[in-house]
């Protein structure tokens, strides 16, 4: 294991200001700021985001002001819920790099419907018995268990592709797992527990050249750094809201147009349709033919407002502040020798966050411990067992990182890691066993 | 640090973690009666229990598992407290004990729960009260199980 990532790390901005500060605004994040003031860190944005107030305000500013049904009114209310909904459309859009905007972002409650979305409306056509599905062991179980079903349904073969020792995911072991059957390659942009980060550009590239549809699901990734998903040659990428600062119960799948051309409906109801007749329809035009039913509204107003929110501090500004607060806190947690940290070490390949286990301390206990320290994290299997089971592990801690996270909250981390580790005599002789 | 002054004294008591990391029982039987798996999806908890009886009654009892402090200390707890008792009384435990975490303890006197009554704080944590009833909770179905299936658990 390289210790590369004491290179990285700006030690001189680190020191040059006792808090360093998280990115957004004190009292940006209304709920944040409050947790703070009773001394508390949150940690857990990798399992859900809290929500700046500009978000709060849209949101409700919409409801008090131009709220109607969209799509169907002549109204002059719906035409401005309507040309909301279509603005954050295109905000959206703008914010992955999409080509077309109008047409491929269509808006679900978030991954794990967009990918549900897929398995159904494309791989209910688009394959046959003894086609092939290549997946990682890095995957949450949400970009497993529709493959898993679909797999049922159509009599295609999962192929797993596993990480390397360090928990990286290479180009030759994609190569090695690709067959002339490989119809789609479905891959996290980054691991919610190793905070792997996957090279889309590599991975894309070789997607293409094969003909397999390349299928990202953006949830770690979205927030914490920038996407652009013609670069990275992505022909799918999902989102949820919940997890890049916006509201709950809305997300997005990206869809290259060619390809979402040659779906299927996937759920049936009003707003997908052209004309109904008592035993047939015709259906929309892209997106409305994906997107059933009276949709979010309010969410996707939301989400559109936290885009706009994240571009005007700058991915790029978001991603160094993650890559130095995780870079920082790999860097003391590694001082802690009964500690058994995964996924990468260096820190360009790793995202804001860091999972662990104590040593002979079961993630429950570290998670209640920390909890009553003031320190929110998640502890469990974190909803990728097959990855811990690669590990070895059925569960682990981790510690996750936002925008609005500084070093107090590094510091209050191995305070309360002190603490598991004085109530549960863990000395450093102890072999790590948290099996 | 004095344990008594950190707020997680309550929940991780003294008794609790001798229970954790001395387990009473720890182990498998030759021939058990009945054996009761357990499983916590939340955090992958794993809970073996097995009980020998004889004539409707638990002579004895062990267990094997992966788990929390918790839950393996609420087994080992049990495990201690099941042996000698009829499957009738094992059943009226489990019952007491189960409304007792849930914070209803009407009727219910401290005594005849023996070291399980450390596990009052739990109560106070919502999450972590199926830690603790992981292993009466396998226990109970187990029994139930082997009811509707005609086999008396009385071998």
């Amino acid at each position: 294991m390289r210790d590369s990532h004491n290179r990285v790390i700006d030690h001189d901005r680190v020191r040059s200001s006792s808090r360093p500060a998280q990115l957004a605004d004190r009292g940006e994040f209304p709920l944040i700021e409050a947790e703070r003031r009773k001394g508390r860190s949150y940690l857990d944005s990798a399992s859900s985001t809290q929500k700046p107030a500009r978000v709060i305000d849209a949101i409700k500013g919409f409801y008090e002001t131009t709220y109607a049904n969209v799509h169907r009114g002549i109204h002059r209310l719906s035409e401005q819920a309507t040309r909301a909904v279509e603005s954050a459309r295109r905000d959206v859009g703008r914010f992955i790099g999409a080509e077309s905007p109008e047409q491929e972002v269509i808006f679900c409650r978030g991954v794990t419907e967009g990918i549900n979305l897929v398995a159904h409306a494309w791989g209910n056509v688009a394959l046959s018995p003894g086609d092939e599905i290549v997946l990682t062991t890095m995957e949450h179980h949400s970009n497993l268990v529709p493959w898993q079903l679909l797999a049922q349904r159509r009599g295609v073969r999962l192929v797993e592709l596993q990480p390397d020792d360090e928990g990286c995911i290479t180009p030759e072991a994609l190569e090695r797992v690709l067959s002339p059957r490989t119809k789609l390659v479905g891959m996290t942009h980054v691991s919610n527990l190793l905070g792997t980060i996957n090279d889309l550009e590599a991975f894309g590239a070789i997607c293409r050249g094969v003909g397999a549809v390349f299928l990202i699901d953006g949830a770690q990734a979205l927030g914490h750094m920038p996407v652009d998903v013609v670069r990275s040659r992505c022909d799918i990428y999902v989102g949820s809201g919940h997890k890049m600062f916006g509201p709950s119960g809305i997300g997005f799948l990206y869809g290259r147009r060619k390809l979402l051309e040659t779906f299927e409906p996937f759920l049936g109801g009003g707003d997908m349709i052209e004309q109904v007749f008592f035993d047939r329809s015709t259906y929309a035009p892209l997106p409305a033919r994906l997107e059933a039913g009276t949709p979010n509204i309010e969410g996707i107003v939301g989400l559109g407002e936290t885009v706009r929110y994240l571009e005007s501090i700058g991915m790029q500004r978001i991603r160094a502040h993650d890559q130095q607060l995780v870079g920082l806190a790999l860097e003391r947690l590694s001082g802690l020798p009964w500690l058994e940290i995964y996924g990468p070490r260096r820190i360009d390949a790793r995202s804001g966050l860091v999972a662990f286990n104590v040593e002979g301390v079961h993630a429950h206990d570290a998670g209640s411990i920390l909890d009553m320290a003031g320190v929110a994290v998640r502890a469990g299997h974190l909803c990728a067992q097959p990855l811990l089971r690669h590990l070895g592990r059925k569960s682990c801690v981790r510690a996750s990182f936002a925008l609005y996270n500084g070093v107090d909250d590094v510091d209050r981390l191995l305070a309360g890691l002190d603490q598991v580790a004085e109530y549960f005599n863990v000395s450093s002789t102890q072999e790590v066993s948290s099996r | 640090m004095n344990p008594a002054d950190v707020p997680f004294a309550d929940l991780y008591r003294k008794v609790i973690m001798e229970h954790y990391r001395e387990p009473a029982h720890r182990g498998k039987l030759d021939e058990p009666s009945v054996v009761a798996e357990g499983h916590n999806p939340l955090c992958g908890d794993d809970v073996r229990l097995e009980l020998k009886i004889e004539t409707g009654r638990v002579v004895q009892a062990a267990f094997t598992g992966d788990g929390c402090a918790i839950s393996m200390a609420s087994t080992s707890m049990l495990t201690d407290l099941l042996e000698g008792r009829t499957i009738e009384e094992s059943l009226e435990l489990i019952e007491r004990f189960t409304r007792f975490i849930k914070g209803d303890r009407d009727g219910i006197d401290e005594h005849e729960l023996g070291d399980l009554a450390a596990l009052e704080g739990v109560s106070r944590f919502p999450v972590r009260i199926k830690c603790a009833l992981l292993p009466f909770v396998s226990v109970k179905n187990v029994i139930a199980v082997n009811r509707t299936n005609g086999v008396a658990p009385s071998s």
